[in-house]
Parts: structure tokens; sequence; C-alpha cells
């Protein structure tokens, strides 16, 4: 996630959304570094906000049956990077407002945020999620890390 | 005690900068541009520029501001669908980046001060609302923003408060009840009837239900930072 042009790691990636033979979950997958600097922070909450706009506006035209994930993978730190939790929130509010504006005509559509190396909590909520009885799961923010006591 | 007001200029900015008038601070107003009779001080330039944000904390420290309250911000409601890129992220870069700029501007000389920040988010933060995505978006990174400071030890810097306001009658809230109107198809009739019909409240909020509220949080010696959904009942959080 290099911006080769000026040396600075970029504040995310997101990957198209793709569903191969036998997924049935189609998912956004959105990679934050928490990369230091108001110049990251202020790319993140705007052209990273516009990004994830861009790809929700693609897949909610698929078909209505199809779930959808916003997935949304968070460096670990402690504390938690400012910027990326105001980007998962974001991520809560575009994906809550798509929910209520497209109702029926588009597939359960949710947000999983995880850390990178939580590969089993992901595997386990795509499994609930690609399922028929997943489908009333819509709208929301499932929150997968553990947070420190 | 001075406070500076951003947004002065618009319903509930106004509002604020009159309610801490009257509980006795003195207020320097800021918005894009100065109205043609300005009360009192008035700042104005775009809150996105450098040269501007240079210039406010170079007010904020000169004339001993303790409380800023970030009162600015546009409408974006339009379709996920639809809206342009180009619109997202000018909505996005006034409601939450511009926010974060000011607070990055003012933060240090409001430590110093044990003064307080105050960010009018809406309650369009907390609950999803159609035709309105972005817009949301913009609002609900300022929640997560709040909430991940206090995640971190309190060390220097100024409370933080967020106040999310519910629908109020404001220019800013004709447009957003045109845009979701378009979007939606319907009347802008409709769409205010609508609403009215799910606040419990039985009315839209008034402009000085939220200076009051913004005097109220900004009194708070709490360090926690308080997200206050001053809504009606309409969004409960």
């Amino acid at each position: 996630m290099t911006d080769s042009v000026q040396g600075r790691q970029a504040p995310y990636r997101i990957a198209p959304a793709f569903g191969g033979e036998g997924d049935t979950l189609l998912r956004i997958v959105v990679e934050l570094s928490a990369t230091p600097g108001v110049a990251s922070r202020d790319e993140l909450l705007t052209d990273g906000v516009v990004a994830l706009v861009a790809q929700l506006a693609r897949v909610a035209g698929g078909p209505p049956e199809r779930p959808i994930a916003v997935d949304v993978r968070v460096p670990e730190a402690s504390p938690p990077a400012v910027e990326c939790e105001a980007f998962v929130e974001a991520a809560r509010g575009l994906v809550q407002s798509l929910v209520l504006e497209r109702g029926k005509s588009i597939g359960p559509v949710n947000v999983v945020v995880s850390h990178p190396a939580q590969e089993q909590d992901r595997a386990a909520t795509w499994a609930y999620l690609a399922a028929g009885t997943g489908s009333f799961s819509r709208g929301a923010t499932y929150d997968l890390r553990e947070v420190a006591v | 005690m001075t406070a500076l007001i951003t947004g002065a200029a618009g319903g509930i900015g106004s509002a604020v900068a009159n309610a801490f008038e009257d509980s006795g601070e003195r207020v320097v107003r800021h918005d894009l541009r100065a109205p043609e009779a300005p009360d009192g001080t008035y700042l104005t330039g775009n809150l996105l520029d450098d040269d501007v944000l240079t210039s406010i904390e170079r007010h904020v420290n000169d004339e001993g501001v303790t409380t800023v309250v970030a009162a600015h911000g546009v409408a974006g409601a339009q379709a996920i669908s639809s809206i342009s890129a180009e619109y997202a992220r000018f909505v996005m870069s006034a409601n939450t980046v511009s926010v974060l700029r000011l607070y990055d501007a003012v933060a240090p000389a409001l430590a110093q001060r044990s003064g307080v920040f105050v960010a009018v988010a809406s309650q369009a933060g907390l609950v999803g609302e159609a035709n309105n995505g972005v817009y949301c978006a913009s609002k609900f990174a300022l929640v997560g923003w709040a909430k991940a400071l206090d995640r971190a030890p309190f060390e220097s810097r100024p409370r933080v408060r967020l106040l999310c306001p519910g629908a109020t009658q404001t220019p800013l809230l004709v447009d957003a009840f045109r845009g979701m109107a378009d979007s939606a198809g319907v009347q802008y009739e409709d769409v205010l009837a609508s609403r009215l019909a799910q606040i419990p409240a039985g009315r839209l909020g008034r402009t000085e239900d939220l200076g009051a509220a913004a005097v109220w949080l900004a009194a708070l010696p709490t360090r926690r930072s308080v997200i206050a959904a001053v809504t009606g009942g309409e969004v409960l959080a």
C-alpha cells in the first residue's frame, strides 16, 4: 500500500468486491494502515470514504438475494488509531443508510470489522452471513476486535 | 471567558453564539463569509485553508479562547448510488476533515486553559438515514473520532463534546429534506410530515434548544468525551 509517487504509505486499500464459485457472499475488502500524519488521515476520510461509496453503489446493483459484507481490517494498535475508528464509523453510517435506502432491492449488507490476524473470526462470520439464515442481519456492524480491558 | 463559534452565520451556529453571549461569555464568530451586519468580532475563511487555520490558532492563543464550538457543516442528502465522487469528497471535507483540522489547530491552547472543544455532529451520526448516506458517514466519523479519543489516556488535550442535534428548524434542514425528497421521488412536504410523525416531542428542534445544549456541554467538567443526542426522542442514544 505504498504511494510510489510520494513514498508515503497509502492509508487504505479497497479491493473490488468478488465472489467465486460456491462463494455466495460478496466482500468489499478494506485494508486500513495506521499511517501517521494529517495528510493520510484526511485522505482516508475523504478519498477512502469516496472509494467505499463507489464500491457500495456498484454492488448495490447486483442480484438482490446476494449478501454483501464490507470487510474492514484495522491494524492492531493500542490505543487504536483515531482515524481508523473514524473510518469504521463512517462505514457503519454508509451501510445503515444504504440498507434504509434500498430495502429489499439489495441483498443483506453488513460491516464486519476485525484485525488482520482474525482469520477464524472472519471465516465463521462469512459462513453465517452467507447462509440463508444469516439474511436477517442487515445494516449491522459486527466489530470482532478484542478490546484490552 | 471567550468562545469561538464556527458556522456562526448558520441556524444552529448563530443560536449557539447567542446562547454563549447570554451566558456571559465573550463570543468570536467565524464563517465562510461574514454576514452583511456582523455581530461583534467576526473571523472568515475556509477552514480547509491552512492560512485560515493559522489565523484562527493565533486568535485563539492571543484572545484567551477557552471554548471552541465547531458548528459549521453542509448538507449531503443524495442516494449512495447517485452521489458524485466530487460531492461526496466535498461533504466529507466540510463536515469531518475541517473539524479535525480545526481541533488540531486549537487543541494545544485549549488544553493549556482546561478548555473544551464542542463539535456539532448530528443524529445522522448515530443512526443511518436513507438518501443521506455520505452526510451520515461524515457525522458518524466524528462520533468515531470522539469515542476513540477516550480510549487513549487523557493527557494534555481539551475536553471534547459532540452535540448530535435531531431535525432542527434551519435552512440546512430544508436543503436536506429537499434532497431526500428528490432522491426518493416524493414531495418535500411528505418528507417533513413523515419526520414529524417520528419525533416523540411532536415538533422539530428549535435552534435555541441546541444553543442551550452547547452551553451545558461546554460547562461540564468531566473529561469523558460526552456525546449528546438532542433529538426530541427521534433517535435515542
